[in-house]
Protein backbone atom coordinates (compact mmCIF):
# COMPACT_ATOMS: atom_id res chain seq x y z
CA UNK A 1 0.00 0.00 0.00
CA UNK A 2 2.90 2.38 0.17
CA UNK A 3 5.32 0.91 -2.61
CA UNK A 4 5.02 1.05 -6.04
CA UNK A 5 1.42 0.05 -7.69
CA UNK A 6 3.36 -2.27 -9.98
CA UNK A 7 5.22 -3.91 -6.56
CA UNK A 8 4.94 -7.60 -7.11
CA UNK A 9 5.28 -8.28 -3.71
CA UNK A 10 2.40 -6.51 -2.28
CA UNK A 11 0.29 -7.68 -5.09
CA UNK A 12 0.86 -11.50 -3.75
CA UNK A 13 0.96 -10.14 0.00
CA UNK A 14 -2.53 -8.91 -0.61
CA UNK A 15 -3.48 -12.37 -1.94
CA UNK A 16 -3.72 -12.67 1.87
CA UNK A 17 -7.60 -13.99 2.66
CA UNK A 18 -8.92 -12.59 5.47
CA UNK A 19 -12.03 -13.89 7.09
CA UNK A 20 -15.15 -11.42 6.88
CA UNK A 21 -18.72 -11.05 8.12
CA UNK A 22 -21.13 -8.71 5.81
CA UNK A 23 -23.06 -6.07 7.96
CA UNK A 24 -25.86 -5.86 5.14
CA UNK A 25 -27.28 -8.28 2.70
CA UNK A 26 -25.52 -8.85 -0.70
CA UNK A 27 -27.44 -9.42 -3.78
CA UNK A 28 -26.62 -11.82 -5.98
CA UNK A 29 -23.19 -12.06 -4.56
CA UNK A 30 -23.56 -15.59 -3.16
CA UNK A 31 -20.79 -16.64 -5.40
CA UNK A 32 -18.14 -15.18 -2.87
CA UNK A 33 -18.63 -18.06 -0.50
CA UNK A 34 -18.14 -21.27 -2.19
CA UNK A 35 -19.67 -22.72 0.89
CA UNK A 36 -22.47 -20.78 0.78
CA UNK A 37 -25.88 -22.44 1.67
CA UNK A 38 -28.73 -20.04 2.04
CA UNK A 39 -30.96 -21.34 5.23
CA UNK A 40 -33.93 -21.29 3.56
CA UNK A 41 -32.58 -22.64 0.08
CA UNK A 42 -35.43 -25.28 -0.19
CA UNK A 43 -38.49 -22.56 0.18
CA UNK A 44 -36.64 -19.62 -1.69
CA UNK A 45 -36.85 -19.25 -5.23
CA UNK A 46 -33.84 -20.04 -7.75
CA UNK A 47 -33.16 -16.29 -7.73
CA UNK A 48 -32.65 -16.00 -3.91
CA UNK A 49 -30.21 -18.44 -3.80
CA UNK A 50 -27.95 -15.84 -5.22
CA UNK A 51 -28.32 -13.50 -1.86
CA UNK A 52 -25.71 -13.59 0.61
CA UNK A 53 -27.60 -13.04 3.61
CA UNK A 54 -26.43 -10.53 6.42
CA UNK A 55 -23.45 -12.34 9.20
CA UNK A 56 -22.36 -14.54 6.88
CA UNK A 57 -18.89 -15.63 7.59
CA UNK A 58 -16.77 -15.48 4.60
CA UNK A 59 -13.33 -15.49 3.82
CA UNK A 60 -12.06 -12.53 0.88
CA UNK A 61 -8.04 -11.34 -0.15
CA UNK A 62 -7.05 -8.20 1.10
CA UNK A 63 -7.37 -6.28 -1.68
CA UNK A 64 -10.78 -6.72 -2.96
CA UNK A 65 -12.23 -5.58 0.71
CA UNK A 66 -10.66 -2.25 1.13
CA UNK A 67 -13.33 -0.43 -0.27
CA UNK A 68 -16.41 -2.41 1.37
CA UNK A 69 -14.65 -2.05 4.72
CA UNK A 70 -14.44 1.37 4.52
CA UNK A 71 -17.95 1.77 3.52
CA UNK A 72 -18.65 -0.35 6.71
CA UNK A 73 -20.37 -3.00 4.94
CA UNK A 74 -17.86 -6.13 6.43
CA UNK A 75 -16.66 -6.48 9.42
CA UNK A 76 -12.81 -7.42 9.58
CA UNK A 77 -11.65 -10.47 11.42
CA UNK A 78 -7.62 -10.90 11.63
CA UNK A 79 -6.32 -14.39 10.06
CA UNK A 80 -5.52 -17.50 12.36
CA UNK A 81 -1.96 -16.72 12.55
CA UNK A 82 -2.10 -12.71 12.91
CA UNK A 83 -4.81 -13.54 15.41
CA UNK A 84 -4.03 -13.53 19.46
CA UNK A 85 -3.04 -16.59 19.65
CA UNK A 86 -0.19 -16.75 16.94
CA UNK A 87 0.92 -13.39 18.57
CA UNK A 88 1.56 -14.50 21.87
CA UNK A 89 3.29 -17.83 20.56
CA UNK A 90 5.47 -15.02 18.13
CA UNK A 91 6.54 -13.23 21.30
CA UNK A 92 7.32 -16.06 23.39
CA UNK A 93 9.51 -17.78 20.90
CA UNK A 94 9.73 -15.95 17.42
CA UNK A 95 13.05 -17.93 16.29
CA UNK A 96 11.40 -21.32 16.20
CA UNK A 97 8.09 -19.99 14.51
CA UNK A 98 7.90 -21.31 10.87
CA UNK A 99 6.41 -18.34 9.51
CA UNK A 100 6.75 -19.30 5.57
CA UNK A 101 4.04 -21.93 5.95
CA UNK A 102 1.59 -19.67 7.52
CA UNK A 103 2.14 -17.21 4.35
CA UNK A 104 5.23 -16.76 1.76
CA UNK A 105 4.85 -12.99 3.02
CA UNK A 106 3.94 -12.16 6.02
CA UNK A 107 5.37 -9.18 7.15
CA UNK A 108 3.81 -7.70 3.76
CA UNK A 109 0.35 -9.06 4.23
CA UNK A 110 0.55 -7.95 7.97
CA UNK A 111 1.93 -4.32 6.85
CA UNK A 112 -1.16 -3.95 4.36
CA UNK A 113 -3.51 -5.66 7.07
CA UNK A 114 -2.62 -3.84 9.34
CA UNK A 115 -3.26 -0.59 6.52
CA UNK A 116 -6.90 -1.99 6.00
CA UNK A 117 -7.64 -1.91 9.55
CA UNK A 118 -6.12 1.47 10.23
CA UNK A 119 -7.94 3.33 7.37
CA UNK A 120 -11.50 1.39 8.24
CA UNK A 121 -11.43 3.05 11.42
CA UNK A 122 -10.31 6.33 10.51
CA UNK A 123 -13.29 5.89 7.42
CA UNK A 124 -15.64 4.49 10.06
CA UNK A 125 -14.99 7.19 12.97
CA UNK A 126 -15.45 9.92 9.77
CA UNK A 127 -18.62 8.76 8.73
CA UNK A 128 -19.91 8.26 12.35
CA UNK A 129 -22.42 5.96 11.38
CA UNK A 130 -21.15 3.04 13.89
CA UNK A 131 -20.39 3.48 17.94
CA UNK A 132 -17.56 4.12 18.98
CA UNK A 133 -15.98 1.11 20.81
CA UNK A 134 -15.60 -0.81 17.24
CA UNK A 135 -13.40 2.14 15.73
CA UNK A 136 -11.44 1.69 19.21
CA UNK A 137 -11.22 -1.86 19.03
CA UNK A 138 -10.40 -1.91 15.14
CA UNK A 139 -7.36 0.92 16.53
CA UNK A 140 -6.00 -1.06 18.98
CA UNK A 141 -5.80 -4.30 16.86
CA UNK A 142 -4.18 -2.69 14.23
CA UNK A 143 -1.53 -1.58 16.82
CA UNK A 144 -1.00 -4.52 18.59
CA UNK A 145 -0.48 -6.23 15.32
CA UNK A 146 1.84 -3.40 13.84
CA UNK A 147 3.90 -3.74 17.42
CA UNK A 148 4.24 -7.97 16.81
CA UNK A 149 5.53 -7.74 13.30
CA UNK A 150 7.98 -5.19 14.14
CA UNK A 151 9.00 -7.10 17.23
CA UNK A 152 8.90 -10.32 15.39
CA UNK A 153 10.89 -8.78 12.41
CA UNK A 154 13.39 -7.01 14.31
CA UNK A 155 14.11 -8.95 17.71
CA UNK A 156 15.86 -12.76 17.59
CA UNK A 157 15.19 -13.69 13.90
CA UNK A 158 16.96 -10.58 12.53
CA UNK A 159 20.03 -11.01 14.94
CA UNK A 160 20.04 -14.92 13.96
CA UNK A 161 19.93 -14.03 9.84
CA UNK A 162 22.69 -11.44 10.40
CA UNK A 163 24.98 -14.18 12.10
CA UNK A 164 24.21 -16.26 9.11
CA UNK A 165 25.10 -14.29 6.66
CA UNK A 166 28.59 -14.10 8.45
CA UNK A 167 29.10 -17.72 9.22
CA UNK A 168 27.90 -19.49 6.75
CA UNK A 169 29.17 -18.41 3.88
CA UNK A 170 29.85 -21.23 1.92
CA UNK A 171 27.24 -24.04 3.50
CA UNK A 172 24.41 -24.98 1.62
CA UNK A 173 21.62 -22.73 3.80
CA UNK A 174 18.60 -23.54 2.33
CA UNK A 175 17.53 -25.80 5.87
CA UNK A 176 17.85 -22.55 7.45
CA UNK A 177 15.96 -19.60 5.17
CA UNK A 178 13.16 -22.21 3.96
CA UNK A 179 11.60 -21.29 7.60
CA UNK A 180 12.27 -17.51 6.83
CA UNK A 181 9.75 -14.99 4.74
CA UNK A 182 10.03 -13.65 1.50
CA UNK A 183 11.12 -10.59 3.07
CA UNK A 184 13.78 -12.28 5.58
CA UNK A 185 15.60 -14.22 2.43
CA UNK A 186 15.68 -10.89 0.26
CA UNK A 187 17.91 -9.70 3.41
CA UNK A 188 19.85 -12.64 3.95
CA UNK A 189 20.84 -13.06 0.36
CA UNK A 190 21.55 -9.62 0.36
CA UNK A 191 24.29 -9.69 3.76
CA UNK A 192 25.44 -13.43 2.25
CA UNK A 193 26.24 -12.13 -0.74
CA UNK A 194 27.87 -8.74 0.74
CA UNK A 195 30.11 -10.82 3.59
CA UNK A 196 30.94 -13.17 0.74
CA UNK A 197 32.66 -10.45 -1.73
CA UNK A 198 33.67 -9.23 1.78
CA UNK A 199 35.50 -12.69 2.02
CA UNK A 200 37.00 -12.65 -1.47
CA UNK A 201 38.17 -9.67 -1.05
CA UNK A 202 40.54 -10.28 1.52
CA UNK A 203 41.56 -13.82 -0.19
CA UNK A 204 42.21 -12.07 -3.83
CA UNK A 205 41.91 -8.64 -3.71
CA UNK A 206 39.67 -6.85 -6.42
CA UNK A 207 38.86 -9.15 -9.29
CA UNK A 208 37.45 -8.64 -12.40
CA UNK A 209 34.10 -6.95 -12.29
CA UNK A 210 31.67 -8.47 -13.71
CA UNK A 211 28.91 -6.79 -15.70
CA UNK A 212 25.90 -5.31 -14.15
CA UNK A 213 22.41 -6.97 -14.44
CA UNK A 214 20.80 -4.27 -15.29
CA UNK A 215 23.23 -3.53 -17.68
CA UNK A 216 23.09 -6.84 -19.45
CA UNK A 217 19.10 -6.30 -19.47
CA UNK A 218 19.53 -3.05 -20.94
CA UNK A 219 21.18 -4.26 -23.67
CA UNK A 220 19.64 -7.53 -24.58
CA UNK A 221 16.20 -5.43 -24.51
CA UNK A 222 17.98 -2.58 -26.87
CA UNK A 223 19.90 -4.90 -29.34
CA UNK A 224 16.34 -7.11 -30.00
CA UNK A 225 16.76 -6.64 -33.32
CA UNK A 226 20.45 -8.23 -33.70
CA UNK A 227 20.82 -12.28 -33.86
CA UNK A 228 22.21 -13.62 -30.97
CA UNK A 229 25.67 -15.09 -32.49
CA UNK A 230 26.11 -11.44 -33.12
CA UNK A 231 25.75 -10.12 -29.38
CA UNK A 232 27.64 -12.53 -28.32
CA UNK A 233 30.78 -11.80 -30.60
CA UNK A 234 30.21 -8.32 -29.07
CA UNK A 235 30.11 -9.16 -25.73
CA UNK A 236 33.44 -11.32 -25.93
CA UNK A 237 35.10 -8.49 -27.52
CA UNK A 238 33.53 -6.40 -24.92
CA UNK A 239 34.75 -8.66 -22.15
CA UNK A 240 38.65 -7.93 -21.72
CA UNK A 241 38.07 -4.27 -21.41
CA UNK A 242 35.94 -4.81 -17.80
CA UNK A 243 38.88 -5.65 -15.89
CA UNK A 244 40.08 -2.98 -13.35
CA UNK A 245 42.39 -3.86 -10.32
CA UNK A 246 44.50 -1.52 -9.09
CA UNK A 247 47.71 -2.98 -10.13
CA UNK A 248 46.64 -2.78 -13.39
CA UNK A 249 45.46 0.88 -13.18
CA UNK A 250 48.69 3.01 -12.44
CA UNK A 251 50.58 2.49 -15.66
CA UNK A 252 47.55 3.06 -17.38
CA UNK A 253 46.93 6.09 -15.64
CA UNK A 254 50.30 6.93 -17.09
CA UNK A 255 50.45 6.02 -19.96
CA UNK A 256 47.20 7.87 -21.00
CA UNK A 257 49.22 11.41 -20.05
CA UNK B 1 32.63 6.56 -12.43
CA UNK B 2 29.21 6.66 -13.51
CA UNK B 3 29.80 3.66 -11.36
CA UNK B 4 29.85 5.29 -8.27
CA UNK B 5 27.28 7.88 -9.00
CA UNK B 6 24.42 5.46 -9.63
CA UNK B 7 25.21 3.25 -6.97
CA UNK B 8 25.17 6.18 -4.38
CA UNK B 9 22.13 7.55 -5.64
CA UNK B 10 19.80 5.02 -5.53
CA UNK B 11 22.06 3.84 -2.52
CA UNK B 12 19.02 2.40 -0.28
CA UNK B 13 16.72 1.43 -2.68
CA UNK B 14 18.80 -0.65 -5.37
CA UNK B 15 17.86 -3.90 -4.40
CA UNK B 16 20.95 -5.24 -6.98
CA UNK B 17 23.36 -3.82 -5.54
CA UNK B 18 26.76 -5.20 -6.45
CA UNK B 19 28.67 -5.52 -3.24
CA UNK B 20 31.68 -6.51 -5.04
CA UNK B 21 31.91 -3.20 -6.96
CA UNK B 22 31.56 -1.43 -3.67
CA UNK B 23 34.91 -3.31 -2.61
CA UNK B 24 36.54 -2.40 -5.91
CA UNK B 25 35.34 1.13 -5.71
CA UNK B 26 36.53 1.58 -1.97
CA UNK B 27 40.13 -0.19 -3.52
CA UNK B 28 40.36 2.25 -6.01
CA UNK B 29 39.64 5.33 -3.68
CA UNK B 30 41.48 4.15 -1.14
CA UNK B 31 44.45 4.38 -3.63
CA UNK B 32 44.24 8.32 -3.44
CA UNK B 33 45.77 7.78 0.29
CA UNK B 34 49.19 9.32 1.05
CA UNK B 35 51.68 6.87 1.67
CA UNK B 36 55.41 7.80 2.03
CA UNK B 37 58.40 5.94 -0.12
CA UNK B 38 62.03 5.91 -0.69
CA UNK B 39 62.55 6.39 -4.05
CA UNK B 40 65.84 4.76 -5.73
CA UNK B 41 65.99 7.78 -8.21
CA UNK B 42 65.77 11.22 -8.90
CA UNK B 43 63.93 13.33 -10.92
CA UNK B 44 63.45 16.89 -9.92
CA UNK B 45 60.79 18.34 -12.01
CA UNK B 46 57.64 17.78 -9.78
CA UNK B 47 54.85 15.79 -11.63
CA UNK B 48 52.93 18.70 -13.09
CA UNK B 49 50.42 16.22 -14.98
CA UNK B 50 49.09 14.48 -11.97
CA UNK B 51 46.72 17.05 -10.72
CA UNK B 52 45.95 15.98 -7.29
CA UNK B 53 45.66 17.39 -4.00
CA UNK B 54 49.01 17.58 -2.93
CA UNK B 55 52.23 17.84 -4.82
CA UNK B 56 54.17 15.24 -6.10
CA UNK B 57 57.81 15.18 -6.43
CA UNK B 58 60.49 15.88 -6.48
CA UNK B 59 62.37 12.68 -6.36
CA UNK B 60 65.10 12.48 -4.82
CA UNK B 61 67.29 9.40 -4.27
CA UNK B 62 67.32 7.98 -0.44
CA UNK B 63 65.28 10.86 0.59
CA UNK B 64 61.70 10.08 1.46
CA UNK B 65 58.59 11.65 -0.32
CA UNK B 66 54.99 11.35 0.69
CA UNK B 67 52.77 9.90 -3.43
CA UNK B 68 49.25 8.53 -3.42
CA UNK B 69 49.52 5.20 -2.92
CA UNK B 70 48.40 4.32 -6.51
CA UNK B 71 51.88 6.01 -7.85
CA UNK B 72 53.92 4.03 -4.84
CA UNK B 73 52.66 0.78 -5.97
CA UNK B 74 53.04 1.58 -9.39
CA UNK B 75 57.20 2.66 -8.90
CA UNK B 76 57.51 -0.34 -6.52
CA UNK B 77 56.43 -2.81 -9.03
CA UNK B 78 58.99 -0.80 -11.57
CA UNK B 79 61.82 -1.22 -9.03
CA UNK B 80 61.92 2.36 -8.38
CA UNK B 81 61.60 2.96 -4.93
CA UNK B 82 60.90 1.15 -1.30
CA UNK B 83 57.78 1.83 0.92
CA UNK B 84 58.07 3.06 4.09
CA UNK B 85 56.23 1.59 6.35
CA UNK B 86 52.93 4.00 7.68
CA UNK B 87 53.19 4.71 11.01
CA UNK B 88 49.53 3.20 12.10
CA UNK B 89 51.08 -0.40 10.65
CA UNK B 90 54.03 -0.70 12.73
CA UNK B 91 53.95 -3.88 15.23
CA UNK B 92 53.63 -1.74 18.45
CA UNK B 93 50.77 0.51 17.30
CA UNK B 94 48.53 -2.12 15.61
CA UNK B 95 49.51 -4.37 18.94
CA UNK B 96 47.90 -1.62 20.71
CA UNK B 97 45.12 -1.77 18.50
CA UNK B 98 44.39 -5.13 19.27
CA UNK B 99 44.65 -4.23 22.71
CA UNK B 100 42.00 -1.81 22.54
CA UNK B 101 39.71 -4.33 20.47
CA UNK B 102 39.98 -6.94 22.93
CA UNK B 103 39.12 -4.86 25.99
CA UNK B 104 35.91 -6.07 26.87
CA UNK B 105 34.84 -2.67 28.71
CA UNK B 106 35.71 -1.14 25.51
CA UNK B 107 32.54 -0.21 23.06
CA UNK B 108 34.21 2.14 20.36
CA UNK B 109 36.50 1.06 17.41
CA UNK B 110 40.38 1.92 17.54
CA UNK B 111 41.00 5.43 16.48
CA UNK B 112 44.67 4.65 15.92
CA UNK B 113 43.53 2.98 12.37
CA UNK B 114 42.73 5.04 9.58
CA UNK B 115 39.16 4.96 7.97
CA UNK B 116 40.81 2.81 4.48
CA UNK B 117 42.80 0.79 6.88
CA UNK B 118 42.12 -2.44 5.31
CA UNK B 119 42.68 -1.74 1.91
CA UNK B 120 45.62 0.52 2.20
CA UNK B 121 47.34 -2.59 4.35
CA UNK B 122 46.52 -5.00 2.23
CA UNK B 123 48.14 -2.79 -0.61
CA UNK B 124 51.00 -2.18 0.89
CA UNK B 125 51.36 -6.04 2.00
CA UNK B 126 50.96 -7.40 -1.38
CA UNK B 127 53.26 -5.60 -3.07
CA UNK B 128 55.92 -6.37 -0.39
CA UNK B 129 54.96 -9.76 -0.80
CA UNK B 130 53.24 -10.76 2.21
CA UNK B 131 52.15 -14.11 2.29
CA UNK B 132 54.25 -15.54 -0.23
CA UNK B 133 57.12 -17.36 -0.24
CA UNK B 134 60.38 -16.27 0.22
CA UNK B 135 61.34 -17.16 -3.31
CA UNK B 136 58.43 -15.51 -4.66
CA UNK B 137 58.91 -12.53 -2.50
CA UNK B 138 62.40 -11.95 -4.37
CA UNK B 139 60.95 -12.26 -7.47
CA UNK B 140 61.19 -8.44 -8.29
CA UNK B 141 64.12 -8.04 -6.68
CA UNK B 142 63.48 -6.45 -3.77
CA UNK B 143 62.69 -8.25 -0.47
CA UNK B 144 59.29 -7.00 1.29
CA UNK B 145 60.71 -7.49 4.50
CA UNK B 146 63.35 -4.81 4.99
CA UNK B 147 60.91 -2.14 3.92
CA UNK B 148 57.81 -3.85 6.60
CA UNK B 149 59.93 -4.82 9.64
CA UNK B 150 58.24 -8.25 10.88
CA UNK B 151 55.68 -8.06 7.74
CA UNK B 152 53.97 -11.63 8.64
CA UNK B 153 53.63 -10.24 12.54
CA UNK B 154 51.88 -7.35 10.89
CA UNK B 155 49.42 -9.43 9.14
CA UNK B 156 48.47 -11.84 11.39
CA UNK B 157 47.58 -9.00 13.50
CA UNK B 158 45.38 -7.23 10.82
CA UNK B 159 43.65 -10.13 10.69
CA UNK B 160 43.10 -10.44 14.15
CA UNK B 161 42.04 -6.98 14.63
CA UNK B 162 39.59 -7.47 11.51
CA UNK B 163 38.07 -10.41 13.11
CA UNK B 164 37.66 -8.61 16.32
CA UNK B 165 35.84 -5.79 14.82
CA UNK B 166 33.63 -7.92 12.75
CA UNK B 167 32.27 -8.94 16.39
CA UNK B 168 32.22 -5.62 17.55
CA UNK B 169 30.48 -4.79 14.54
CA UNK B 170 27.71 -8.12 15.16
CA UNK B 171 27.34 -7.14 18.89
CA UNK B 172 26.37 -3.66 17.75
CA UNK B 173 23.98 -5.10 15.54
CA UNK B 174 22.40 -7.39 17.86
CA UNK B 175 22.08 -4.30 20.57
CA UNK B 176 20.08 -2.45 17.78
CA UNK B 177 18.08 -5.35 16.64
CA UNK B 178 17.25 -5.83 20.46
CA UNK B 179 15.79 -2.11 21.20
CA UNK B 180 14.47 -1.54 17.77
CA UNK B 181 11.50 -3.31 18.00
CA UNK B 182 11.05 -3.12 21.86
CA UNK B 183 9.06 0.16 21.85
CA UNK B 184 7.59 2.71 19.75
CA UNK B 185 7.66 5.46 22.26
CA UNK B 186 10.71 5.90 23.81
CA UNK B 187 13.56 6.81 21.25
CA UNK B 188 15.67 4.25 19.65
CA UNK B 189 19.16 4.10 21.19
CA UNK B 190 22.60 4.99 18.75
CA UNK B 191 25.52 3.42 18.21
CA UNK B 192 28.61 4.37 18.06
CA UNK B 193 30.72 3.84 14.51
CA UNK B 194 33.52 6.19 14.97
CA UNK B 195 36.59 4.33 13.61
CA UNK B 196 34.82 1.74 11.72
CA UNK B 197 36.86 0.98 8.60
CA UNK B 198 35.24 1.73 5.31
CA UNK B 199 35.43 -2.35 3.91
CA UNK B 200 33.45 -3.44 7.51
CA UNK B 201 31.28 -1.03 6.41
CA UNK B 202 30.69 -2.74 3.15
CA UNK B 203 31.05 -5.97 4.03
CA UNK B 204 27.29 -5.34 6.63
CA UNK B 205 25.84 -2.26 4.31
CA UNK B 206 23.95 -4.08 2.70
CA UNK B 207 21.99 -6.33 5.10
CA UNK B 208 21.90 -2.75 7.47
CA UNK B 209 20.09 -1.11 4.61
CA UNK B 210 18.01 -3.85 3.95
CA UNK B 211 17.23 -3.86 7.54
CA UNK B 212 16.02 -0.62 8.36
CA UNK B 213 14.34 -0.18 5.18
CA UNK B 214 12.07 -2.96 6.31
CA UNK B 215 11.70 -1.69 9.27
CA UNK B 216 10.63 1.22 8.14
CA UNK B 217 8.26 -0.34 5.86
CA UNK B 218 6.47 -1.73 9.11
CA UNK B 219 6.79 1.32 11.02
CA UNK B 220 5.00 3.36 8.24
CA UNK B 221 2.06 0.71 8.16
CA UNK B 222 -0.73 2.40 8.92
CA UNK B 223 0.00 5.85 9.49
CA UNK B 224 -0.53 6.84 5.85
CA UNK B 225 -3.49 9.09 5.88
CA UNK B 226 -6.06 9.13 3.14
CA UNK B 227 -3.79 10.37 -0.05
CA UNK B 228 -0.86 8.79 0.99
CA UNK B 229 -1.89 5.35 0.16
CA UNK B 230 -1.08 6.34 -3.43
CA UNK B 231 2.29 8.41 -2.70
CA UNK B 232 4.90 7.08 -4.74
CA UNK B 233 8.16 5.82 -3.13
CA UNK B 234 10.20 8.64 -4.29
CA UNK B 235 8.14 11.40 -2.13
CA UNK B 236 8.73 9.12 0.61
CA UNK B 237 11.90 8.80 0.09
CA UNK B 238 12.31 12.38 0.17
CA UNK B 239 10.40 13.01 3.03
CA UNK B 240 12.88 10.96 5.02
CA UNK B 241 15.71 12.83 3.89
CA UNK B 242 14.44 16.36 4.31
CA UNK B 243 11.74 17.44 6.62
CA UNK B 244 12.83 14.47 9.15
CA UNK B 245 11.20 16.58 11.39
CA UNK B 246 7.93 17.34 10.44
CA UNK B 247 7.52 13.94 9.31
CA UNK B 248 7.89 13.03 13.24
CA UNK B 249 5.05 15.76 14.22
CA UNK B 250 2.81 13.91 11.61
CA UNK B 251 3.30 10.49 13.12
CA UNK B 252 2.69 12.37 16.88
CA UNK B 253 -0.85 13.35 15.80
CA UNK B 254 -1.54 9.99 14.99
CA UNK B 255 -0.70 9.17 18.20
CA UNK B 256 0.91 5.90 17.30
CA UNK B 257 4.87 6.10 17.63
CA UNK B 258 6.78 8.33 18.45
CA UNK B 259 10.68 9.45 17.06
CA UNK B 260 11.55 5.83 15.87
CA UNK B 261 11.81 7.02 12.61
CA UNK B 262 13.85 10.10 13.83
CA UNK B 263 16.13 8.00 15.32
CA UNK B 264 16.21 5.40 12.64
CA UNK B 265 17.85 8.15 10.59
CA UNK B 266 20.08 9.02 12.81
CA UNK B 267 21.49 5.16 13.05
CA UNK B 268 20.99 5.18 9.24
CA UNK B 269 23.62 8.23 9.59
CA UNK B 270 26.52 5.61 8.73
CA UNK B 271 25.75 3.91 6.17
CA UNK B 272 23.57 6.51 4.34
CA UNK B 273 26.74 9.12 4.55
CA UNK B 274 29.07 6.69 3.05
CA UNK B 275 28.24 6.74 -0.68
CA UNK B 276 27.75 10.48 -0.98
CA UNK B 277 31.55 10.81 0.52
CA UNK B 278 32.48 8.51 -2.14
CA UNK B 279 30.87 10.31 -4.97
CA UNK B 280 32.32 13.66 -4.13
CA UNK B 281 36.11 11.27 -3.84
CA UNK B 282 35.01 9.83 -7.20
CA UNK B 283 35.03 12.90 -8.80
CA UNK B 284 38.24 14.28 -7.34
CA UNK B 285 40.28 10.92 -8.46
CA UNK B 286 38.00 11.63 -12.44
CA UNK B 287 39.19 15.13 -12.26
CA UNK B 288 42.61 14.38 -11.91
CA UNK B 289 42.94 11.50 -14.67
CA UNK B 290 40.93 14.26 -17.21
Amino acid sequence: MSGSYYDIDEILAEEELIPVTNTLDFRHLAHLDPDYTHPTTTVQKAGKKRDLEEGTKFKMPIWSIQKWSQLGWLNVQLPKHFGRKAREKLDADPVSVDLRKRNERFYMSGISLVNLLQKQSQSLSRGKATQNNIIQKLKRESQQLKQCLLKTFTGARMRRIFDWTLSHIEDDVSAYTKKLTEMEQRLFERGALASHSLMLWKLYGTRRIHVSESALRSRILGNNVNTPGQKQSEEKRNAGKRTVSPEALPSKRIRAQ
Amino acid sequence: MSMATSSSKNASYLPSQNPQRMQALKTFLAADEIVTINPTFSYKAPLDFLITQESIGPFEAGIDTNVPLWLALYLRKRNLCRLRCPEWMDVENLKQVLKHERDPQEDSFSKDLPFRYAEISRAILQACGAGRSAVHAGGSGVDGGEEIPQMEVVRVLLEDISMLRMGKIRDNIHFLSGVMGRSLEKPMPGISVDGMGSIELAGVKPFMEGAFADHFKIIKSGVSKGESGKTPSKRIASRIRGSRRKQVQEVDEDGLMEPTADDEDELMEPTAEEPEEEEQEGGRSLRRYR
